[in-house]
C-alpha cells in the first residue's frame, strides 16, 4: 500500500514537471525512503503521547535513530513485520527504561554496545551494498557517534539526569542489539 | 492560480526529495528494520564515488 503511494506521489511530481519521467522508481524510492526515516520518530511521538513519557520515548529513539543511520544492521524482508517489531521494541525498551537506574551496571552494559557498533559497524543488507569505500567512512561515523552519545551518557549521569542517562544508553543498546541477528549469521555462515 | 500553486508544492516537494535521497545515498541503511531495493540511480547522490 505504501509502496502505491510513492508511485502515486511520484506520478505527481512528474505530472508537475517538478522531476523527470526517467526518474519516477529514483522519487519513488524517496518517497518509501522518507516513510521508513520518519516512521521510528512518528511512533515514538505516538507512544510517547499514549503513555505520558514524551521525553523517554525521543530520547530513546534519537541516538537510535542517528547510530542506525550508518551502522546498518537486521533487515526486515516486509515493511509489515519490520513496523510491527520495530513498535514492539519501541514499547519493551520504553517500559524497560521506567524500571532500570543509572548505576555502573548500566555503564558497562552500554560500553559494551558502544564497543560491538565499533567493531561490527558497518553492516549493509543485500538492497544496499556498500563500496570498499563507504565501509571505511561509515565506520567512523559510527565510532564519532557512539562516543559522543557515550559522553552524553556520562554527562546526564555526572548531573544526576539519571532517566535522561538510562533513555541514551537503551538507545545506544538497541542500535547494538539490532545487528546481532546479521553478526551470528555472518559467524554461522563461516 | 490551482496548478500554480500544486507545481509550486511539488518543487518543493522534489527538494525535500532530494534532500531525502542524498542522505540516504551517504549513509548505510534506512533507519528502520527494513532496506527496500535502492535503485541504480542513487548513486548519482553519493559523495564518495
Amino acid at each position: 500500500m505504501i509502496e502505491k503511494c510513492a508511485d502515486v506521489i511520484a506520478g505527481w511530481l512528474i505530472e508537475c514537471s517538478a522531476v523527470e519521467e526517467a526518474d519516477r522508481e529514483l522519487y519513488s524510492y524517496a518517497v518509501y525512503s522518507a516513510f521508513l526515516t520518519l516512521s521510528p520518530l512518528l511512533l515514538a511521538i505516538v507512544f510517547g503521547l499514549c503513555m505520558s513519557c514524551m521525553k523517554q520515548s525521543i530520547l530513546i529513539v534519537t541516538p537510535f535513530v542517528i547510530i542506525r543511520k550508518f551502522s546498518g544492521g537486521y533487515h526486515a524482508k516486509h515493511l509489515g513485520v519490520c513496523l510491527f517489531c520495530s513498535s514492539l521494541l519501541l514499547f519493551l525498551c520504553i517500559v524497560l527504561s521506567f524500571h532500570l537506574e543509572g548505576g555502573w551496571q548500566l555503564a558497562l552494559a552500554a560500553a559494551a554496545a558502544a564497543v560491538s557498533l565499533i567493531c561490527f559497524s558497518p553492516i549493509d543488507n543485500e538492497n544496499r551494498v556498500l563500496s570498499q569505500k563507504e565501509r571505511v567512512r561509515y565506520k567512523k561515523i559510527t565510532a564519532v557517534l557512539v562516543v559522543i552519545y557515550l559522553l552524553l551518557d556520562a554527562a546526564f549521569f555526572w548531573f544526576q539526569l539519571q532517566t535522561y542517562a538510562v533513555c541514551i544508553s537503551i538507545g545506544i543498546m538497541l542500535s547494538a542489539g539490532l545487528q546481532l541477528p546479521c553478526i551470528f549469521q555472518g559467524l554461522a555462515k563461516k | 492560480m490551482k496548478s500554480k500553486i500544486a507545481k509550486s508544492v511539488a518543487k518543493g516537494t522534489a527538494s525535500v526529495l532530494n534532500a531525502v535521497l542524498r542522505a540516504d545515498a551517504n549513509s548505510t541503511s534506512c533507519i528502520i528494520m527494513h532496506q527496500p531495493k535502492a535503485p541504480k540511480d542513487l548513486e548519482k547522490f553519493r559523495r564518495t564515488k
